[in-house]
């Protein structure tokens, strides 16, 4: 997605609402990619476990530190060579983990898992290695729009590098052994993530996600189960890891995407025959970011949607993509308490929520 | 014919047991066969000798809750098929017929084809390595995904450099 000129506002605005240089630029908000219009992106994560250790379910707290420590020893080599940072998660405070949460670079289990555990990733949210998860090593690789291809050589390049350091539970017959043998044979599962705002609005959604499901892939919210409405963003998934190889995986999933991206589009074009239906709500959405006192974190994910399908079709010319990404990720409860430096109530979060909007947006 | 095992239903499948030592040939109903918790596999009746002897390492045999437990993490039966949650590597042989059957109604397959590791040296062969990746090289190239092609190139590189070492 190009940079877009803001309505309103000047340089000065900009600058002085620019102090967020700390905040991460992760490279699967980063809005540029092929087909960036409907696709945000990629992510392929690889499950993998250690040869010879206990599987989470099965570990005492004694072998969960053992393990994590094993590990981040032997990839201490990779992580200084990537530049990534590491984290041991128990250090972390319950804000910090759900932040990592938000950033997509440590899972819900991660977070809320009771034992020894860390995370590496590096700083442009490329990557991530989730240590002693459900399995012993989650491998994740972002991309943003849609580039599986690219996603896939670089976490198989990251696999390969481990797999020189540790040896993996493996078996000729089923292949990457992993906790759940819904993840067992290649550990993969490659997610596309997209946004449908012309099919949910058109109500062709469930026809869609239906096709999907019997291409046998899954189709998930934002956050994974049970949050399928929110921001008219769906996450198209691989259901199947043994029997298939990544590269069979891969063309399965390309052909679901590809049909996805198709329907979205013609929708779309439907659309513009009525532009003023799109234009309308998007430009009803700018307005209540602009000037809202109170903001829950569903209804601005579903305005930003609006104003997002709005400004891909160039009916818009309202907030940035830029700054739409920044709302996107800041308001988000764990950023948005984070930079409040409090726990905040719902009350309290749905104004402060308002409040940093609006400066972001400069109004 | 009647189920050899429970005497009540019809057989629909042929299952081999292991009796002292010996694989002995059971006609039984699918409850029998499958436990009470399994959906059926996708084949009914096994006529031909071929398709016997794949399912005779495949069908369930079931055992008593709780009987079997996994020497490598002392996880049991019992907890295996309540969390359906493996506990170590070698939980994959200690409940391999579960497994099978599980396998059969989530993936669909049984057998892992794909990626090989690295270590040991079951490493893919590496001239087949090579041709996907020089055929990968080409379409991306072809495509204009330029970035990709040159992952492709670096990663055909090291593998050659690799096989010159060794």
């Amino acid at each position: 997605m190009s940079a877009r000129s803001r309505k309103g506002g000047s340089q000065e605005d900009d600058d002085a609402h620019d102090d967020d240089s700390d905040i991460p630029r992760d490279e699967w908000l980063r809005g540029e990619g092929p087909d960036e219009d409907v696709v945000v992106c990629t992510r392929v994560r690889l499950a993998r476990n250690l040869e010879g250790h206990e599987f989470s379910i099965m570990q005492t707290d004694e072998q969960a530190a053992a393990l994590t420590a094993e590990v981040t020893e032997a990839l201490g080599p990779l992580a200084r060579q990537e530049e990534w940072k590491w984290f041991d998660i128990r250090a972390l405070s319950a804000l910090e983990r759900r932040c990592l949460v938000e950033r997509h670079l440590i899972s819900r289990e991660l977070e809320e898992a009771d034992r020894a555990r860390g995370v590496m990733f590096d700083p442009a949210g490329r990557s991530s290695v989730m240590i002693n998860e459900e399995d012993h090593l989650r491998i994740q690789v972002f991309r943003s729009g849609l580039r599986m291809q690219e996603a896939y050589q670089s976490a198989d390049s990251i696999d390969d590098a481990i797999s020189n350091r540790v040896g993996y539970a493996w078996s000729n017959q089923f292949g990457y052994l992993t906790s759940c043998p819904t993840n067992t044979g290649t550990g993969m599962r490659i997610s596309v993530l997209m946004h449908l705002p012309a099919l949910v609005t058109a109500k062709e959604i469930e026809k869609a996600t239906n096709a999907i499901h019997e291409m046998n892939m899954t189709v998930r919210g934002l956050f994974g189960e049970g949050s399928q409405d929110v921001g008219d963003l769906f996450q198209i998934s691989n259901q199947k890891t043994l029997g298939s190889s990544e590269d069979e995986i891969l063309d399965n999933l390309s052909s679901a995407v590809r049909s996805l991206i198709t329907f979205e589009r013609r929708q779309r074009q439907e659309f513009m025959s009525n532009r003023v239906f799109v234009e309308d709500r998007a430009w009803r959405a700018v307005g209540i970011l602009e000037r809202a006192r109170s903001l829950s974190s569903e209804e601005t994910m579903n305005l930003l949607s609006r104003i997002r399908l709005g400004a891909v079709l160039s009916l818009v010319d309202g907030p940035t993509f830029d700054q739409m990404n920044r709302i996107f990720l800041l308001t988000q409860p764990g950023h948005l308490q984070s930079r409040a430096g409090q726990q905040l109530d719902p009350r309290q979060r749905d104004e402060f929520r308002a409040r940093l909007v609006r400066d972001i947006l400069g109004t | 014919m009647l189920c050899q095992k429970c005497n009540k239903v019809q057989a629909t499948y042929q299952q081999l047991d292991l009796e002292n030592g010996k694989w002995v040939q059971h006609h039984v109903c699918e409850q029998c066969a499958l436990g009470t918790d399994a959906a059926p596999p996708p084949a009914k009746t096994i006529g031909v000798i071929g398709k016997l002897l794949i399912e005779a390492s495949e069908v369930a045999r079931p055992s008593p809750e709780g009987e079997m437990t996994c020497p490598g993490c002392g996880l049991d039966h019992a907890s295996f098929r309540r969390q359906r949650r493996l506990g170590c590597g070698r939980c994959y042989e200690t409940f391999h017929d579960d497994l099978l059957q599980i396998f059969r109604r989530v993936q669909e397959h049984v057998n892992h084809r794909g990626k090989v590791p690295g270590r040991p040296a079951a490493s893919a062969p590496a001239p087949l390595e090579l041709e996907r990746l020089r055929a990968n090289l080409q379409r991306a190239i072809e495509e204009e995904r330029f970035e990709e092609a040159a992952l492709y190139r670096d990663k055909m590189r090291r593998l050659t450099e690799e096989s010159d070492r060794s």
